[in-house]
């Protein structure tokens, strides 16, 4: 059990040190579950004009496991300046999720990476003529 | 500092979903908070206009901002989910169900205990000491408009009643006072006021109607106490006290056999109530009866523990003594 309860940005500082520890998830869970759900059910509801139950499961446990991938890479990378900026963050990969999963189906995603790899790809053909 | 001509070949590092790494969520994180340099924030700016995803996401998260996910929302969602947290929490940890402890759960206190913990024991302590506040001001009030009032009566009457050694005795435990004070007409309103107040607000009746009978006898008010004797005389023969009380009355009325009587009935309702005895050893030294007097002297003597009333007793033994002797 944790004694002293850590502030949010402290617990996710925990959780890139030890993603493995089921006491710390459980605290995170026990804070933050509610709002990524809350985050993915509204976002699902405005892309989609309707709730979508296994969709949503499916999200959730992405975002879960965006925050464990590459042995927590997002914890380790997140950054936090305000004392709620851990709900933030958290929102913005709810939101990803939920929008790479939707733009994977629409190619809602594909789109914008596309033009940024053509510009990016434009310049690199560039360099290679002047060298 | 991020530079994106340096970081080129990184771009097909592009994760899963096709977004450029580069801008990672951490990136826009900063990026909503304002904690980039004045450089890096140009270059998501840059990035925000060409990305639709990233696009859409910083600016749902300032609405969030200004509209956040409320608590039924966020339970109306987990609600819809065949999994708990912690269910959750097991599967993304790959541990088996009945091997996750309980992790962290943060101790509920019973309604009980809330009750004496903050901010309801402050609440609950102001409650309490309102309600004892009530009630001990309501106990104070009676007592000051019953008991207290008799009280009063009582106290006036024996710093007014200021009985001879030789004389009759109310029942209430007075003590002889050596002062004698003139029975007045604005004592008598007063005291009358005083008890009408006591029983009107729910004081004992019989204290107070013997408290009357006592004042009424002390100022000669017979005639005004006759219907108060005749209604109380029903109740003397459960009441020492009383039939003390009424025997004075029928004694000072010249009454002397039917004061006989009623002291004789509050010694058979107390035989240790020194005060009938010496009102009967008075009765029957009037009535000339002396051995009789002189017999309840002796009873005086063996009961009464205020010296002042003995020495009265003694007083009157050694009085009759000397009669009996010429």
């Amino acid at each position: 059990m944790i004694n002293d309860l850590p502030s949010h940005n402290e617990l996710l500082l925990l959780l890139a040190q030890e993603p493995q520890s089921a006491e710390f998830w459980k605290e995170f869970a026990h804070r933050f579950h509610g709002h990524i759900c809350g985050v993915a059910a509204r976002e699902i509801k405005q892309q989609t004009g309707a709730s979508n139950l296994e969709f949503m499961e499916s999200i959730v446990q992405r975002v879960y496991g965006k925050l464990l991938q590459d042995s927590a890479r997002a914890l380790r990378e997140y950054r936090g300046s305000a004392a709620d900026s851990a709900y933030r963050y958290l929102e913005i990969i709810t939101l990803r999720a939920v929008l790479t999963s939707l733009g994977r189906q629409a190619g809602f995603a594909r789109q914008s990476f596309d033009r940024l790899a053509l510009q990016t790809t434009g310049t690199a053909a560039k360099e290679t003529t002047e060298l | 500092m991020m530079d994106l001509n340096k970081n080129k070949a990184e771009l097909s590092a592009a994760d899963d979903f096709g977004h450029d790494e580069r801008f990672s969520d951490a990136l826009l994180l900063q990026f909503i908070e304002g904690t980039l340099t004045a450089e890096q924030t140009a270059e998501v700016q840059v990035h925000l206009n060409e990305c639709a995803v990233c696009a859409h996401i910083v600016g749902e998260v300032y609405y969030t901002k200004a509209h956040p996910i409320t608590a039924e929302e966020q339970r109306e969602a987990e609600r819809l989910l065949t999994r708990t947290p912690e269910e959750e929490v097991a599967k993304l940890l790959n541990l088996p169900k009945k091997t996750v402890r309980p992790i962290y759960v943060p101790p509920q206190p019973r309604w009980y205990e809330k009750l004496f913990a903050p901010p309801l024991a402050g609440r609950l302590a102001f409650a309490m000491c309102a309600v004892l506040f009530v009630l001990i001001g309501q106990r104070g009030l009676h007592y000051y408009q019953t008991d207290y009032q008799y009280e009063q009566v009582a106290a006036n009457l024996m710093k007014r009643n200021a009985p001879g050694f030789t004389d009759m005795r109310f029942s209430g435990g007075y003590t002889p006072v050596v002062r004698e004070l003139s029975p007045t007409k604005t004592h008598l309103e007063s005291v009358r006021f005083q008890i009408e107040t006591a029983l009107a607000n729910g004081g004992d009746r019989l204290r107070g109607q013997r408290l009357l009978l006592q004042v009424l006898t002390f100022n000669k008010g017979y005639d005004e106490a006759d219907s108060l004797v005749r209604v109380l005389s029903f109740e003397a023969d459960g009441d020492a006290a009383l039939a003390n009380d009424l025997g004075v009355y029928f004694f000072k009325r010249e009454n002397l056999e039917a004061a006989k009587r009623y002291f004789e009935t509050a010694i058979r309702q107390d035989a240790r109530y020194p005060e009938a005895h010496f009102n009967l050893a008075l009765t029957h030294r009037r009535l000339g009866e002396k051995t009789l007097a002189l017999a309840s002297l002796a009873e005086v003597l063996a009961l009464e523990e205020n010296e002042a009333w003995k020495a009265a007793a003694r007083d009157l033994q050694k009085e009759l003594q000397s009669d009996k002797e010429e």
